[in-house]
């Protein structure tokens, strides 16, 4: 972390609105990018950065400097967004691939169209079950464990390991629909 | 992107398509957060916040000067004004009584020398009786011419009263002086006093029978000053060996105001305690959110260190031994303290207020108290558990340790007596008064949060937010100690003297904590006086 970083970070322990907002700046794009996986929609996602910036601001006092501050703003970001699933209808399901209904139809065919891979991924990805969607965040794109998915989401580690199997299988197989569409 | 497509690749893919891809949120989602966000500590409203700067502000800390500087200068006035009458009146009377004494001793000399005079005319009568037996003329010459010398001499002492009175003094030492080296010599001169008379009177008579008039009566002039000399025994003439007047003015001399000024200072060991006067109540369903009625961290371990105490005294005496000191002394107190919570969760105070719905026992945060010795602080827990179907049991623990730093500064003003021992350049020194403490500043922070159960969590920020006015702007000490003196000069003297200092009253200005604290240093210092 550079003192330029150092010193803003200081300044927004203290308080400092300009500071908070140049931190918010810095990293809203790749931290908006984050809650838009784990969201169910593009509105749930603004939702959950409004409440995980909230979180870090309140919080900061925390981040005594060990690591890299990004990965402490991800994570608190994915935590907000984990209780954000919690809080809604239903909380967090989790589904056997064979009791998915995903129609074809309800698939964009536009997607690939579009030139940003990663977003069209992304809209791919929120058409997935949540408990799906979830594992597959953490284990494979947040290098979470599948004992601390477990200890995260108050399931087993089995229920971790097939969920994941099943939400690549599930993926899979929206990726292919997409591309022979 | 096909062949991502196969399953053990898929991870890779998604990797590498997401990491580090970003997308930009509403532009006016900044907004929003920001109206979410606590104000910044300078905006916070003060009957709010904690602040850990001094809780008091220049104006008021001027305002505690002034008042320590009034109430000293009060002292020294009132004191100045009240002894130095005293002395004033015991001067005069002092002067009144010496010109008494003078006026008492001269008229008794004069007295003494008549009667002397009156003693040495009887020898002359009775040679005059002898004489008129044989019927010769000039002892009446001679006992005329005599007694006119006699009356004039009488009347010159009469007039010249400060030279038979010094002329006395002076035979009176040295018959003293004689007596006191000589006993024998005055067993003899004794002896010779009291036969004198007879002898005397013989003498007198033979020599005023053989002796013509003239010669006779210049020889008993010349005697005179011896049969006086004589006469002035300290025996005949018991007086103070020390004239009054002399022994008593230096006394009142001593008497008068004497001022002493001096600088001390006194590194000091404190110990604070705080205690609860009124028990909790539980707050498992009620607001509780009103000062003082939730439960509180216990004070587990406390640590002093680098307390001081320095200050200008000015002392007066009373008695040559007694005297009243007061003066200014700048204080700091400097505690470390470990605070422990370990409560029922159901002893918590939630943050809400009345009428409004209470907060779900899943989400929420709630307050302890925390009792230190620069005040009272809320500190705000927040349970981690969010989840509904994992709710917090009423029974569970919640437990923290919590170290706190806590700094407090007084101007203290000293009124105590200082009583000295002993006499010599080496003194031992007493004293007992109280302080009067006006309280300059407080502070504190927090230097370590360590929760041991992961489901609640302490904040940080929070705890600033103490009770306003929660610690008393005057308190009161007692002080007592016991030292030394060393006279170095006439005027300059160190000290050093171990005290001990104890409150009289509670630090606190709350009614559900009283706190105490107890000093002990050794005070050293230096006194110049005038």
């Amino acid at each position: 972390m550079t003192d330029l970083q150092q010193k803003i970070l200081e300044r927004c322990k203290n308080g400092e609105r300009l500071a908070q907002q140049q931190l918010y700046e810095h990293f809203k794009g790749k931290m908006f990018a984050v809650c838009l996986r784990y969201a169910n929609s593009r509105q749930d996602a603004e939702d959950v950065l409004q409440e995980g910036f909230v979180k870090v601001f309140r919080d900061l006092h925390q981040y005594r400097g060990e690591g890299s501050f990004e990965g402490w703003l991800r994570r608190v970001i994915v935590n907000v967004a984990l209780q954000h699933l919690r809080k809604q209808k239903g909380g967090l399901q989790f589904s056997e691939l064979e009791n998915v209904e995903y129609k074809l139809s309800d698939t964009d065919d536009s997607v690939f169209e579009e030139n940003e891979k990663a977003a069209a991924l992304i809209k791919l990805m929120q058409k997935m079950p949540t408990g799906f969607r979830t594992v597959l965040n953490l284990y494979v794109l947040e290098d979470y464990s599948h004992q601390e998915i477990a200890n995260e989401m108050g399931i087993s580690v089995g229920t971790s390991k097939s969920q994941l199997n099943r939400a690549k299988a599930f993926l899979k197989g929206l990726l292919e629909k997409s591309l022979a569409g | 992107m096909e062949e991502n497509l196969h399953n053990d690749k898929l991870e890779d893919f998604l990797r590498k398509s997401l990491e580090g891809h970003s997308e930009d949120p509403p532009g006016d989602l900044w907004s929003k957060i920001a109206a979410n966000l606590e104000p910044p500590v300078a905006e916070l409203p003060t009957d709010a916040p904690r602040q850990l700067t001094p809780r008091l502000g220049v104006l008021r800390n001027w305002w505690s000067v002034a008042a320590a500087a009034a109430v000293v200068m009060g002292l020294l006035v009132g004191q100045h004004l009240y002894f130095s009458s005293k002395i004033n009146k015991l001067n005069e009377a002092l002067k009144e009584n010496a010109t008494q004494l003078e006026q008492l001793e001269q008229q008794r000399l004069v007295e003494e020398e008549r009667k002397q005079m009156e003693q040495t005319t009887l020898p002359i009568e009775e040679a005059q009786e002898g004489a008129a037996a044989q019927g010769t003329a000039t002892i009446d010459n001679t006992k005329a011419t005599t007694e006119r010398q006699i009356t004039q001499q009488q009347t010159g002492a009469v007039a010249n009263t400060g030279t038979v009175s010094s002329k006395a003094k002076k035979q009176r030492n040295k018959v003293d002086g004689a007596a006191q080296h000589s006993p024998v010599v005055d067993n003899k001169s004794r002896e010779a006093t009291a036969n004198e008379p007879v002898a005397n009177q013989d003498h007198i008579a033979k020599t005023a029978l053989t002796t013509p008039p003239e010669e006779l009566a210049v020889a008993k002039q010349a005697d005179m000053p011896q049969v006086w000399g004589r006469k002035l025994n300290p025996i005949d003439f018991p007086e103070p060996k020390a004239p009054l007047t002399s022994s008593i003015i230096p006394a009142a001399k001593q008497m008068g105001t004497r001022f002493s000024v001096g600088l001390q200072a006194m590194p000091m060991v404190t110990n604070t305690q705080i205690s609860r006067v009124k028990e909790d109540r539980g707050h498992p369903s009620g607001p509780g959110n009103q000062f003082g009625e939730r439960k509180s961290f216990t004070v587990d371990k406390e640590k002093s260190y680098k307390s001081w105490m320095t200050g200008v005294v000015v002392e007066t005496n009373i008695t040559p031994r007694l005297r009243l000191v007061t003066g200014v002394n700048y204080r700091t107190v400097d505690n470390e303290t470990t605070h422990t919570l370990s409560l029922d969760f159901k002893d918590r105070s939630n943050r809400w207020e009345p009428g409004q719905p209470p907060p779900s026992q899943h989400e929420h945060e709630f307050q302890y108290n925390l009792n230190t010795a620069a005040g009272t602080v809320e500190m705000a827990v927040r349970a981690e558990s969010d989840d509904p179907a994992s709710a917090i049991p009423e029974t569970e623990k919640v437990e923290a340790t919590i170290s706190t730093s806590e700094h407090l500064a007084f101007a203290s003003v000293p009124v105590y007596a200082n009583y000295s021992l002993g006499q010599g350049r080496l003194r031992v020194l007493a004293k007992a008064g109280i302080f009067l403490n006006f309280l300059l500043e407080s502070d504190f922070s927090i230097d370590d949060i360590a929760s041991k159960n992961d489901r609640f969590r302490f904040d940080r920020q929070k705890p600033q937010r103490g009770l306003p006015s929660d610690l008393q702007s005057l308190s009161a000490s007692y002080m007592a100690g016991l030292g030394l003196e060393y006279q170095l000069t006439k005027s300059l003297s160190l000290r050093a003297e171990p005290t001990v200092m104890g409150s009289l009253t509670s630090l606190h200005n709350n009614r559900f904590i009283e706190s105490s604290e107890f000093s002990a240093g050794l005070n050293m210092g230096v006194m110049y006086s005038f």
